[in-house]
């Protein structure tokens, strides 16, 4: 059966879904509120759906408004809340009155996933998703949850020969028993004897929780930092002349991969406030996320052999990990052995990466990138729908006609 | 005919003032906590008479005494609408706006009836001759404020019974929660003392819950309790907040703790017990809730802490502090400002501890000594609390350094203690840097000894600082005293209205490397009214 395409006549209810239980709630309200901006409207009919930090759902066009998120308890009266339930027969979102669910429903197509961080970046909310046999863009649960943690992914891509800096992975409650023991742990490991270190929480990104270890005391201080946010941390070796690459991977048959990008840092390490509120070094104006950070889109004295490494690396990682949708990969080059590292993928990037997509050939403008994105989500949807999921009730039939 | 149409326009633009202006009041009585006998101290305190709607109103009455009566209608009405649409809007406007809560809600409706039915009678006066009517109309304005009291009085039985509810149900999530309570009050540091064990027992023993901000009297801890406490929640550390004898008792009461800190007892809110005995009487209703068996921690630097642990020991009382002149659990030494933290040695059972925080300041470290003490007789591991305290941000505006550009600003907004002021300016003398400006408007609530504490504290600030500016006039002739004392040349003070104008021209005076300590921020309440 083919789809019907969304058009003027037949526009697609899509639901934006954004903020989540996660430190990155922020960066995904600006991340969700620039796609809504792009999302073509004769084609697209757009609910915004809005988890808040206590995990309450809501809908509303003054969602659309940022103003809202900072005063929140002024507007959350003027919001509907909703909620959805892992039963395939609604194919969509229930309203809520007074905690309850209502008989009203809202329709949709597709699911439009704009979260970062925990519970909306990782399968959590993908798995919701797949029970309710909704369409949904980006990852599907195994590959979101890999590429989130990143000591795992690393060890998978490590197994199939990709660069990556070695790694070592501790436990918050081995370090709240013992600390010392895990210092010893950590500088016992070959490439690990010397400072400085790059310590940063398992399964979170936008830089939180991410330090830079120079002696014992910063690493149990940068080892405490990481584990306000994740159970467990990641310990790499400190490259000390690097220079950051990322590119984008937008899934496709075959995906297609964007221009390279080099981030300039405010400091020897890329912060949370460098990516999101240095405002491309303007002062004022609004706060773009993601795409404000200072960076250099494909530049022209790096190396054309490395921007084409970068590239064809990223899209055997895209592909070794089942990802899709849009994702940005990161790597690292240390200048001084000329070795390109793999460092981490972001299945869900901030700001989604439309300013490298801007940039390549051929140009993709944003509101393309969505609509590819959300075309692809219901083709995929179509293909696991193909799939069977029953069979007949033989071990119980045969069960019974024994007794 | 037209004179009924002016006086439709009477109506509407009155009704409109009276429920702006209404609005505008409400904000200075949530900052007073909804307490009529402060808000009217307040209100005759700084004359925040209506000037504006009542001098239009006697230019009304001038007109129709020369007979010009339908003029006087149409240009009052008009004015006063003007007046309404252009009204200060209190929830945009101002260093703490007006949150319109529903107890906000109720109680301007509750006084916006009030004032419509003081209208309502006023226009009987309509009939009388017109004169009649403009001193009506002025009374009317001058009583919006007392309308907003007796708003809130008619409301008063009807709030209690809401909050004994509230309180209710907190107590109940709390019965079926079973946090183990730990309880922290003083005259100054519990906030940052609340917010550095919060975090630090939720990285070391489990999930935490700590009030936001300086949450810390029963209504809003209620209120934070019914929000955000959760099944998992393992520890609560609730702040007490002492406004009057008692108000411990109560917090007590809903909350009642198996541990506590005293982080010391000053002259904090004077103004309201009148003696310090009467400020350690109401200090001590956390003690006394304790069990027998329940932790004690409290400050050793401080003499009213010190009396409070001796006089209610329980089995596990603990004493932290810098000076070991007296015996000390947990003695703190070796203190070093840096540009990214500070440095010290924590000797604790024996044991001496490297210790390193980003926060600045000996009131700071004095809490974390607090927490550290805490969290380790709970069952945290030493190092790990250690290596959690390096992890600790600067509370906002508590000893907070932040650059901008190439000046260095030490925020301090939130204190107003004598130790809190003090320790600021220890880290304004010892940070790197060139210039030293304090930008400080003095300290509040310190009542007979507010003088004194002042000067005391400018006559400090005189042998550190290279420009001093003064903002507004509540401690000004406190504060010029003091630093004219210790020898502080006239040029190098400058006086500045408020807040704004303060900034304005810090800026025209700092140069690269310089360094601004901005030392306490009063409250609306204390600033000049701005225009009624």
């Amino acid at each position: 059966m083919t789809i019907k395409m969304p058009s003027p006549t037949n526009p697609w209810t899509v639901a934006v879904f954004f903020g989540g239980r996660s430190v990155e709630h922020e960066i995904s309200i600006i991340s969700a509120l620039q796609a809504i901006q792009a999302i073509d409207t004769t084609c697209y009919k757009v609910h915004p759906i809005y988890i808040s930090p206590q995990g309450h759902w809501y809908t509303g066009e003054l969602l659309l408004n940022k103003k809202i998120y900072c005063n929140w308890s002024l507007w959350v009266d003027k919001l509907q809340q909703i909620t959805l339930l892992p039963d395939p027969s609604i194919q969509g979102f229930i309203y809520m009155k007074d905690g309850h669910a209502t008989e009203k429903n809202l329709h949709v197509d597709v699911c439009f996933l704009v979260f970062h961080g925990q519970g909306g970046e990782d399968g959590c909310i993908q798995g919701l998703l797949e029970l309710a046999e909704i369409p949904y863009t980006g990852c599907g649960v195994g590959a979101s949850a890999v590429c989130m943690d990143k000591y795992i992914c690393k060890k998978i891509l490590q197994a199939h020969e990709i660069p990556v800096l070695p790694c070592i992975r501790v436990k918050r409650a081995d370090a709240r028993k013992n600390l010392q023991k895990v210092h010893e742990q950590i500088l016992s490991m070959p490439g690990f004897q010397k400072f400085p270190l790059f310590i940063k929480p398992c399964n979170l990104g936008s830089s939180i929780g991410v330090s830079k270890a120079t002696d014992l005391s910063s690493l149990s201080a940068a080892l405490a930092r990481a584990f306000r946010y994740d159970e467990e941390a990641l310990i790499e070796p400190c490259l000390t002349h690097l220079l950051e690459i990322n590119v984008a991977v937008l899934d496709g048959d075959p995906p297609v991969v964007s221009v390279v990008e080099v981030p300039v840092p405010g400091s020897a390490v890329l912060t949370y406030e460098d990516k999101y509120l240095r405002g491309g070094g303007k002062k004022t104006g609004p706060c773009e996320g993601m795409a404000s950070l200072t960076r250099m889109i494909d530049p022209q004295d790096l190396d054309p052999t490395i921007k084409r490494q970068v590239q064809d690396y990223a899209k055997t990682i895209f592909k070794l990990l089942k990802a899709s949708g849009v994702s940005r990969l990161d790597f690292m080059l240390d200048i001084d052995s000329g070795k390109l590292y793999f460092n981490e993928i972001n299945t869900i990037p901030g700001s989604l990466a439309f300013y490298l997509w801007e940039k390549t050939t051929p140009r993709l403008v944003y509101t393309e990138v969505i609509d590819r994105m959300l075309k692809r989500a219901v083709l995929l949807r179509q293909e696991r729908l193909a799939l069977e999921k029953e069979i007949e009730f033989l071990a119980l039939k045969t069960s019974a006609a024994d007794t | 005919m037209i004179v009924y149409l002016l006086m439709g326009l009477q109506i509407i633009a009155l009704v409109g003032f009276g429920c702006r202006r209404l609005l505008r009041y409400l904000r200075y009585m949530q900052q007073d906590e909804y307490s009529i006998e402060r808000f009217l101290g307040w209100f005759l305190r700084t004359r925040s008479f209506d000037r504006r709607a009542t001098f239009t109103v006697i230019g009304a009455l001038c007109l129709t005494m020369v007979g010009f009566q339908n003029l006087a209608l149409w240009v009052s009405g008009t004015c006063l609408l003007v007046m309404a649409i252009f009204e200060e809007n209190p929830c945009r406007i101002g260093k703490l706006r007006l949150n319109l809560t529903a107890r906000a809600k109720r109680i301007l409706g509750a006084s916006f009836f009030v004032y419509v039915t003081l209208l309502s009678l006023s226009l009987y006066a309509f009939a009388q001759p017109i004169t009649t009517w403009w001193f009506a109309i002025i009374g009317l304005v001058q009583a919006i404020p007392l309308c907003l009291c007796i708003g809130c009085f008619l409301l008063q039985w009807h709030e209690k019974k809401l909050q004994i509810g509230f309180q209710n149900e907190a107590r109940k999530l709390l019965q079926e929660y079973q946090p183990f309570i730990i309880g922290i009050t003083g005259s100054y540091g519990k906030t940052s003392t609340k917010h550095a064990l919060g975090r630090i027992l939720q990285g070391s023993l489990g999930p935490t819950f700590w009030p936001s901000k300086g949450v810390n009297t029963l209504m809003g801890t209620t209120r934070e309790i019914r929000e955000f406490l959760r099944p998992g929640h393992r520890l609560a550390v609730i702040e007490m907040g002492a406004y009057y004898v008692g108000s411990i008792r109560k917090l007590c009461a809903l909350t009642p703790p198996q541990a506590a800190i005293i982080t010391g007892i000053g002259l904090a809110h004077l103004e309201r017990y009148k003696a310090q005995e009467t400020i350690e009487l109401a200090k001590s209703e956390l003690v006394q809730a304790l069990p027998k068996h329940g932790v004690l921690v409290c400050n050793g630097d401080n003499e009213g802490a010190r009396r409070l642990a001796k006089q209610y020991k329980t089995e596990r009382t603990y004493l932290y502090g810098f000076d070991a002149s007296q015996p000390l659990d947990c003695h703190i030494t070796q203190l070093k400002i840096m540009e990214n933290g500070t440095r010290f040695k924590i000797n604790w059972m024996g044991s001496v501890y490297d210790a390193y925080t980003p926060q600045y300041g000996s009131v700071n470290i004095s809490n974390l000594a607090a927490a550290f003490t805490m969290a380790v007789s709970l069952g945290a591991s030493p190092d790990y609390v250690i290596a959690l305290m390096g992890s600790l941000e600067s509370v906002k505006n508590r000893l907070e350094v932040r650059r901008e550009g190439s000046v260095t600003y030490i925020h301090d907004a939130y204190n107003s203690n004598p130790d809190g002021f003090k320790a600021a300016l220890e880290v304004l003398r010892d940070y790197p840097g060139n210039k030293r400006f304090l930008m400080t408007p003095g300290m509040i609530e310190f009542g007979h000894q507010q003088a004194v504490q002042n000067q005391q504290l400018a006559y400090l600030a005189s042998s550190i600082c290279s420009h001093v500016l003064i903002v507004g006039s509540t401690n000004y002739e406190s504060l010029i005293k003091g630093l004219q004392e210790g020898g502080f040349l006239r040029e190098n003070i400058i006086m500045c209205r408020h807040r704004e104008d303060a900034f304005l021209k810090l800026r025209s005076l700092m140069q690269e490397g310089d360094i601004v300590l901005i030392e306490n921020d009063l409250p609306d309440l204390y600033e000049p009214p701005q225009g009624f």
